[in-house]
């Protein structure tokens, strides 16, 4: 191998990435462009740098690890290093290429590069499958907290809270905050299933709503109604979304 | 199994009547009835009675509650069953024998009595037991329970392995601070460990404790955690429920650190008060920051344990402002001689 593998490290503590750094003075092949502190940076130098290897912990401030892959659209190679043993049958469902759980050896680093290297060898696609890695992100039992969202080239974390409501876009889900609007490639089934449904309502086949949103409800047509928002937009109700709002608005 | 047992003292009875051979068999059998009728009747009184009284009762209750109503209702017993056997049969033959017999009957129904009463104090006695060890193996679970959610709580799984992790980083440029890490880890742990032994510590030796683990988390992340503390002298030796104040620390570590790249400040003040130390601890924090987790749960922990150990539930209170989140803890201090 002539080419050096441009690698990334993405950990909120300072001896934690040293420790890598260490383990990685042996690798020759294997170069360090760049440390990140948290996974906004390392969404930055990932897209900056396009790192074949990138090492990766989970809980971090701002963007944790799996929320920063959800967002990724390059590819790397993904050795996940964190003390949090919970997230690894998740990780490797991602095709994570290794899970290093804190502390762990040299050589047990050292197992994890030479698969690392030799899946970037093979130049298979190594595709990093986001799909999958969205659904285990959100398989946590607890409802959703925030939301991770393009907007242009950026990202916006946005807590659920500050989220108007949703509408059905094919496969994809249009996410309504304020002016913005974001979309996200996931059906409305989804976010009906994780949303706290003591906030949010199935008002239509189409539409979830946020009830702290709503300022009155219109009757139209037979066993329809409008949903009248603070803001002036209007949403479809169903007599199904309908009976649903009302459970919970008399609760 | 009642009546079963009654007609079996029944019978015993029209046979030892019939062997005496002083009566006629018709005579015998039905003075065996009416006696022994009239008896099981009476002897289900002394259950509601013992019931009224409630499970426990003294020597000195039990004579005057359990043996006089039983002998008046012994005599009771005799003379109506007396006047209904010479309704019954008048002859003169059976008069002589009923009046002869009076004294017998009394030690007879006396015996039955005891009897019923001791019966029914064993079946009590039995079930208490019953329902004592029954409390006694949910209050057992109850403890281990809450003293395993306790033992995770404070040996945080995931501060301790990055510790870990962040001491095999230190063993390779910096040995000495490794070793000052481990020091301060088991120290840290070992306290943790022993905390069991006494509910109450001084303030002085949880705050060293509260120390040690803000030193080892301002190794993991540097600069980024400033703390000040300002304990007068008079509060060192106060005293306070042991590891109360860990998960309001670990949340400023939590919220400043884990979910925000700032500096986060941790700053403490105690004061002796009146009513015992007041505990002021502040942090500051990224309000717009989304978290991921629920608030408030060890907070309201740390509430319920106060209402444990002092009954009161107005001991804690805490408040968001701006960036800042502020913790307001009293202690009240027992006085001394009153355990």
């Amino acid at each position: 191998m002539t080419d050096k593998i441009k690698t990334i490290i993405v950990d909120d503590e300072p001896l934690a990435r040293q420790l890598i750094t260490s383990y990685l003075r042996k690798h020759q092949q294997i170069e360090v462009v760049a440390e990140c502190i948290d996974g906004f940076q390392g969404l930055k130098a990932i897209r900056e740098q396009k790192p074949q290897l990138v090492f990766l912990d989970i809980q971090m401030p701002r963007l944790t690890g799996f929320e920063m892959l959800e967002v990724l659209e390059h590819d790397p190679v993904i050795i996940f290093s964190t003390a949090y043993d919970e997230f690894a049958l998740k990780a490797f469902e991602a095709n994570a290429t290794d899970y290093l759980l804190k502390p762990y050896s040299q050589e047990r680093f050292d197992a994890a590069i030479t698969k690392a290297v030799e899946k970037i060898g093979n130049n298979a696609t190594q595709s990093l499958n986001l799909q999958n890695l969205q659904s285990l992100v959100d398989t946590s039992p607890q409802p959703l907290g925030r939301l991770v969202l393009k907007s242009g080239s950026g990202i916006d974390v946005i807590a659920v809270q500050n989220i108007d409501y949703f509408l059905s876009a094919d496969d994809y889900t249009e996410i309504f905050s304020g002016e913005k609007k974001y979309l996200k490639q996931k059906p409305l089934k989804f976010y009906d299933e994780h949303l706290d449904p003591g906030q949010f309502v199935r008002i239509h086949r189409t539409a979830i709503l946020n009830i702290s949103r709503i300022s009155r409800l219109e009757p139209y047509g037979k066993e329809s109604w409008l949903a009248i928002l603070k803001d002036g937009s209007k949403l479809p109700v169903s007599k199904t979304g309908y009976q649903n709002l009302k459970k919970i608005l008399t609760l | 199994m009642f009546l079963i047992l009654w007609s079996v003292v029944t019978s015993g009875q029209v046979m030892v009547l019939l062997s005496s051979g002083e009566t006629g068999f018709v005579e015998a059998l039905v003075d065996g009835l009416v006696y022994n009728l009239l008896l099981m009747i009476f002897s289900i009184t002394p259950w509601y009675m013992l019931n009224a009284m409630g499970g426990s009762f003294s020597t000195r209750q039990l004579l005057v509650n359990v043996l006089l109503p039983g002998l008046i209702l012994i005599g009771l017993w005799l003379f109506l069953a007396y006047q209904i056997m010479l309704l019954l049969f008048p002859d003169p033959a059976y008069q002589q024998f009923a009046a002869m017999a009076v004294p017998y009957r009394v030690i007879y129904g006396l015996l039955l009595y005891t009897i019923v009463v001791m019966v029914y104090l064993l079946h009590n006695s039995f079930h208490d037991m019953q329902i004592k060890n029954q409390r006694m193996n949910e209050l057992s679970n109850l403890v281990r329970d809450s003293e395993i959610n306790a033992l995770k709580a404070q040996i945080n799984p995931h501060f301790l392995f990055n510790s870990l992790n962040s001491i095999a980083s230190l063993t390779m440029f910096d040995p000495s601070k490794a070793r000052e890490m481990v020091i301060k880890l088991s120290e840290y742990m070992r306290y943790i460990i022993r905390r069991n032994e006494k509910e109450l510590m001084t303030l002085e030796d949880e705050m060293a404790n509260i120390n040690r683990y803000l030193d080892i988390e301002m190794t993991r992340f540097g600069d980024r955690i400033e703390v000040h503390t300002q304990m007068p002298a008079n509060c060192s030796k106060l005293l306070i429920p042991n590891m109360v104040l860990q998960p309001i620390f670990e949340n400023a570590i939590k919220h400043g650190v884990h979910e925000s790249d700032e500096t986060v400040r941790i700053i403490t003040h105690c004061k002796e008060t009146e009513e015992g130390i007041k505990m002021v601890i502040a942090n500051n924090f990224d309000p717009i920051a989304p978290t991921t987790t629920g608030k408030g749960i060890g907070l309201e922990n740390i509430r319920r344990r106060l209402n444990l150990t002092y009954n009161r539930s107005d001991l804690l209170q805490y408040e968001k402002l701006g960036n800042l989140f502020t913790v307001i803890l009293t202690f009240p201090q027992l006085k001394p001689g009153n355990d």
